[in-house]
């Protein structure tokens, strides 16, 4: 019987069953790294300023943490192809591109998404309760005589509720096209694939900034449309368009990342 | 079961390393590939299990591009590279990993072949050294019953009596349906084993055989002298000449090492 030759669900899970088991150690060691980082850094924050953490500043320990873990561990994806050896033992395994693909995706970036908050929450609660367990002086308050403690576990209900709409959504679009590109650049690059990655796209972005730079300032082709842009456009607006431009990026660095990967050779 | 038409390949600017090289190969063999450093044997091969990019419609393996690498034509092949790298688990956890994409998988061969090579399915696979895991490598190989196996230097790192029981296995787990390709420079290692031989030199097949053809054609013998113009190939060998002739009624053990010297001296050999 012949099998899909693009995707047979019981091959993937064959596939996702085999490299799991094959990767367990290293893959643990990674979730292990994440959660230290993020059990560390809320330790820090909370000693750097003690009244900020439970006023929200929490936050922005969240977001950078989520940003930079995110994209290191995206750009760890395709470990299989930094070396000669291993791609040649990874491309004879019998499954598709887009089943390899599509796990790299999952274990990569989608489950880091979905894991994130709740590891955030687990270890950055873990970092509370050790901190509270070990008060320094005047870090508690006697109210009746019982002490109480200053650092409160992180909750998501109360910044979600306040944040204006659609900024959430073109922020979480962001975070998954910088993981992709991350990704893409380990699906092109052999070596240092994120150090690569980072220089080419930071290139990139500098060569856009410079050509508007050089557009508006010095040739002052300035669009009155677009000088007013901040005042014409509405914040919903501008969130959407960010999330449409973001997603549509991700899209198309996504197929890129799949056709090298399908291209791939054992040179 | 492999068919090469016309091949032309090179790497990235260098010039060709093939040059409409043709090659047919059917089931039931075990074909013995040889050539000089740097003949390209390794990249044929990559090129056959379509881990290289082929030009278009000069390679098929069972009727497919290799290079597509479509599963159902990767369940039917099995590369042992010459440089490999192992995860860190134990035989018994890579096999039930990697067992489950060979539909035929014979788990009690494995076994079996575990066995006359000594090695223990507890033991962990980045400890092992570099000739216990060629020995795993060459079990777990002949066990999925793939119908191409394809062994890039697979005695290297092999103690003697490894390479003895490498031959025995070899010889005795294959089927008719299956084809061996097995490139080496160690033509001693897998004399009595293959019943074919292609030598590859200057980017083609310059020499296509089967043993029982060879030893029907020419004959291998020693001498102390040389008689002269009978000889087709001669090299100094201790105390005498080896020598390679026209076969006469008596058929001779074909030396692969003197047949291969005198394909590649530009020996025409018909």
């Amino acid at each position: 019987m012949k099998t899909n030759n693009i995707f047979n669900y019981k091959r993937f899970c064959r596939y996702a069953k085999s490299t799991l088991a094959l990767n367990f150690k290293q893959t643990m060691m990674m979730g292990g790294v994440i959660a230290i980082s993020i059990f560390i850094i809320s330790l820090i924050a909370m000693a750097q300023n003690p009244s900020y953490w439970n006023k929200d500043g929490w936050i922005p320990v969240f977001i950078v943490n989520y940003f930079v873990v995110g994209i290191i561990y995206a750009g760890f994806a395709f470990s299989q192809f930094r070396s000669k050896e291993k791609t040649i033992m990874s491309l004879m395994v019998p499954v598709t591109t887009f089943e390899r693909f599509l796990y790299e995706f999952i274990e990569k970036i989608a489950s880091f998404i979905l894991l994130y908050p709740i590891l955030f929450w687990v270890f950055s609660s873990l970092a509370v309760f050790t901190r509270n367990a070990f008060p320094s002086k005047n870090s508690w308050v006697e109210v009746n005589g019982l002490r109480i403690y200053p650092f409160e576990t992180i909750s998501y209900q109360q910044p979600i509720a306040n944040t204006e709409d659609g900024l959430i959504l073109m922020f979480f679009t962001l975070s998954v096209f910088l993981f992709i590109i991350a990704f893409a650049g380990a699906a092109t690059f052999r070596k240092y694939p994120l150090v690569k990655t980072i220089v080419f796209v930071g290139g990139v972005l500098a060569v856009t900034a410079g050509y508007f730079v050089l557009i508006f300032e010095k040739l002052r082709l300035n669009n009155p449309w677009i000088a007013n842009l901040e005042h014409t456009m509405k914040a919903e607006q501008g969130f959407l368009t960010g999330t449409i431009l973001f997603a549509l990026m991700s899209l198309i660095a996504l197929a890129y990342a799949y056709f090298k990967l399908k291209e791939k050779e054992a040179q | 079961m492999i068919e090469i038409t016309n091949l032309s390949f090179h790497y990235g600017k260098q010039k060709n390393l093939f040059d409409g090289l043709s090659l047919s190969e059917k089931s039931g063999s075990i074909v013995g590939l040889l050539g000089k450093n740097g003949a390209g044997k390794s990249t044929l091969l990559k090129l056959i299990t379509g881990l290289l990019e082929a030009p278009k419609d000069s390679l098929m393996v069972m009727g497919n591009v290799p290079f597509r690498r479509s599963p159902s034509l990767l369940e039917e092949i099995f590369f042992i590279p010459e440089e490999y790298d192992l995860p860190s688990v134990k035989i018994s956890e890579y096999v039930k990993a990697q067992s489950l994409f060979y539909p035929r998988f014979d788990h009690a061969k494995l076994e079996n072949i575990l066995a006359d090579f000594e090695l223990d399915k507890s033991s962990r696979l980045t400890k092992l050294s570099y000739g216990q895991k060629k020995k795993f490598l060459i079990a777990f190989a002949l066990s999925t019953n793939c119908k191409l196996l394809v062994l890039d230097e697979p005695t290297n790192g092999l103690d003697i009596p490894s390479k003895a029981i490498f031959r025995k296995v070899v010889a005795s787990s294959l089927c008719e349906d299956q084809l061996v390709f097995i490139s080496t420079h160690q033509v001693k290692d897998v004399e009595n084993l293959i019943d074919k031989i292609i030598v590859l030199d200057q980017g083609k097949v310059i020499f296509h055989q089967s043993l029982w053809e060879i030893s029907e054609k020419y004959a291998f013998t020693t001498t102390t002298n040389l008689d002269g113009s009978e000889n087709i190939y001669n090299e100094v060998a201790p105390g005498g000449f080896k020598v390679m002739k026209p076969a006469n009624s008596t058929p001779t053990e074909v030396d692969i090492e003197l047949l291969f010297n005198a394909a590649i001296s530009g020996e025409t050999l018909k």
